[in-house]
């Protein structure tokens, strides 16, 4: 029994707890960097497995992360449900759309416009947290999902008014000059240090994505964090306490909705073309389905789930063109529905067998190795 | 700024005061004319039935409701129309009704939300310790989900709570309520330990015998309005409340 146990909310939000951490975090790393590289290699794995479908779901995952994550922080947190997620990877859009280097754009740096677009989705954020202070639930459901459409009817006018139906186009970003004596960054063909391709972004969106979940972490340990699980299990006790729970529920809008407006920006820029049709309602489900799978209450859950999210469908693609499956037809007629219908079923498993999520799976992983090998 | 009373004749003013307050929930007049006084080092306790406005009186106190007519004060100062974590802030602090713990905290944070507007890592190191002597019972089990505490033991969470933010008025709204018979006791002889610490307490019953056995002074409210008012001893002799609150003892 020398496994130490997750008895404290503090404790759940320790990213790296023992000794083994830091080996951990050397091989983490290590791996991180030597992820791309590998995918790069020429090569044709057995059975056409899809190596370099990879690149682009991982970069994918890396920019959902902070959305999940945000939306975790909101939700399981702070217990304020939110269906405006979506609006906010549009004001990122439009942010990068109005002041960056995109098809009407002001052309300002793209490292200039992602923090800025932190700002406005802060304001912005605290402002559609507005009816939190008076309703909750499935009102607030609702309050949130108007704000859903209105952002798309915003997009939308900004489109027809300034570039057509077309949509707009987000040109790559450059790698500032003070980095480019890095012995690993080199100019493409054309001596332009432009960040374009999934190999670029992936270097990019790695320091970005991390530097995200820690300010969340972060956050969630200050005396505000506190404050915020204080509200989800209790408001009436927390006000007793002398927590200003108005204060509180807008300030975890702010900074939940300035996370998810930074990866709005940061995914359009990596996608690099947007129009008012790239928003649907699901986008919610999909944060949901990242969040329970992942893990509800946690910050790293959310990265699990953007993975599982991203990853999974990549597998069952390569699955279906099997050689095995060919005599199955349906299966390729009804390929994203059976992607669904296997994440219904996953959410499903998770709910019975492992609430905590993925990020729990995980856990459980490094007490069973911190254990080893006398098991309790 | 209006300064509260000085009708103690010997110069003290009380620390908490209610004046002339009636309290509505819209239309519905709850409190009427409810006056109040509480003096540094008392205990005293607000005595009623069911649905009387007891628990309106401390809401209004705490600015969960605001007095249509009325004021409170705090220390002589006018604290109605502050918002709650400010009357909190200046030092009351309340066991609510139904304890209202953080479930999925564990109990060593339930304490440490108590002290959630102090930063004197010292003074709530102290007043930890302070609890834990008040209630050996609590730091057994400081690490378990306060959710999975029993009811006495939530009781105890609860008051403790209540202290880490080092009150000077502390109000509780029916600490004996669903506590068998012995705990209620022990429940009282908790609040007379708070007292003799130097907390001043305000604590609202419905057990009558055991709340004017500990008080200094006692209230009566009766359908929002004080229908009696003083000392405990002379409440438990008052043929009136024998009647209506104590059962017929005699
Ligand atoms: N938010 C509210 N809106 C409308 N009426 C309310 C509200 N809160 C309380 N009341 C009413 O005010 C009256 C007094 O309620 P209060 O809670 O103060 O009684 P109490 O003396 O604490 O009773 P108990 O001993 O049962 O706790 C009751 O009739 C109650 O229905
Ligand atoms: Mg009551």
């Amino acid at each position: 029994m020398s496994g130490k146990y997750v008895n404290d909310y503090r404790q759940d939000l320790r990213l790296f707890r023992t000794t083994p951490k830091k080996v951990l975090l050397v091989v983490g790393l290590l791996a991180a960097i030597a992820l791309p590289y590998l995918i790069q290699i020429q090569w044709t794995p057995p059975f056409g497995f899809p190596w370099k479908a990879w690149a682009k779901a991982i970069n994918l995952a890396l920019i959902w992360s902070i959305g999940a994550a945000a939306f975790n922080l909101l939700l399981g947190y702070t217990g304020q449900i939110s269906t405006a997620h979506a609006a906010f990877l549009i004001l990122g859009a439009l942010t990068g759309a109005v002041l960056g280097e995109a098809s009407a754009g002001l052309g300002w740096s793209f490292w200039l416009v992602l923090p800025l677009g932190g700002v406005v989705g802060a304001v912005i954020g605290a402002l559609v947290g507005l009816p939190a202070l008076r309703v909750r639930g499935l009102y607030l459901f609702m309050a949130t999902l108007a704000v859903h459409f209105a952002a798309i009817l915003g997009f939308k006018m900004y489109q027809v008014a300034q570039v057509g139906f077309t949509g707009v186009r987000y040109f790559p970003p450059e790698v500032p000059s003070f980095l480019h004596w890095l012995p690993f960054v080199t100019p493409d063909a054309n001596g332009q240090f432009l960040i374009q391709g999934d190999f670029r972004w992936y270097f990019v969106l790695v320091p970005i994505t991390l530097g995200c979940l820690l300010f969340m972490v972060n956050v969630l340990r200050s005396a505000e964090g506190r404050a915020f699980v204080a509200i989800r299990d209790n408001d009436v006790a927390a006000s007793l306490l002398g927590i200003n729970v108005a204060r509180t529920k807008l300030l975890a809008f702010a900074v939940s909705s300035a996370m998810v407006t930074i990866s709005g920006v940061l995914l359009s820029f990596f996608v690099t073309a947007r129009s008012d049709e790239s928003w649907s309602i699901e986008i919610i489900l999909d944060v949901a389905i990242m969040t329970v799978v992942g893990g509800f209450s946690t910050i790293v859950g959310g990265v699990f789930g953007a993975f599982f999210f991203f990853m999974t469908p990549v597998l069952f693609n390569w699955i279906r063109d099997l050689p095995l499956f060919d005599r199955f037809t349906f299966i390729d007629t009804y390929g994203s529905q059976i992607d669904l219908a296997i994440f219904g079923v996953a959410i499903v498993l998770v709910l019975v067998f492992k609430p905590e999520g993925l990020a729990g799976v995980w856990e459980d992983t490094k007490r069973y190795f911190r254990t080893w090998p006398f098991r309790y | 700024m209006e300064t509260g009373a000085d009708r103690g004749g010997d110069g003290r003013r009380p620390i908490l005061e209610l004046r002339d307050v009636d309290t509505h929930y819209g239309p519905i007049q709850i409190l009427k004319d409810v006056t109040i006084e509480i003096y540094p080092g008392e205990i005293v306790c607000l005595l009623g039935g069911n649905a009387s406005g007891k628990t309106t009186t401390l809401k209004t106190i705490l600015g969960y409701v605001e007095p249509s007519h009325g004021a409170v004060f705090l220390d002589g100062e006018e604290i109605s129309g502050l918002p709650t974590q400010e009357r909190v802030r200046r030092g009351i602090s309340m066991v609510p009704e139904n304890r209202r713990l953080f479930k999925r905290m564990t109990v060593r944070e339930n304490l440490e939300m108590g002290a959630y507007l102090r930063d004197d890592r010292e003074g709530i190191e102290e007043d930890m310790e302070r609890v834990f002597e008040l209630f050996p019972r609590v730091k057994d089990r400081l690490n378990q989900r306060a959710g999975t505490l029993s009811g006495g033991e939530q009781q105890m969470v609860a008051v403790g709570r209540a202290l880490m933010a080092r009150p000077k008025v502390l109000l509780m709204d029916e600490p004996s309520m669903g506590l068998a018979p012995v705990l209620v006791a022990q429940n009282f002889e908790i609040i007379e330990q708070i007292h003799e610490q130097g907390t001043t307490v305000f604590v609202v019953e419905q057990n009558a015998n055991m709340a004017l056995s500990i008080a200094d002074r006692g209230y009566v409210l009766q359908t929002g309005q004080i229908v009696l008012a003083d000392t405990a001893s002379a409440l438990l002799e008052n043929p009136e409340m024998k009647k209506a609150y104590l059962g017929e003892l005699e």
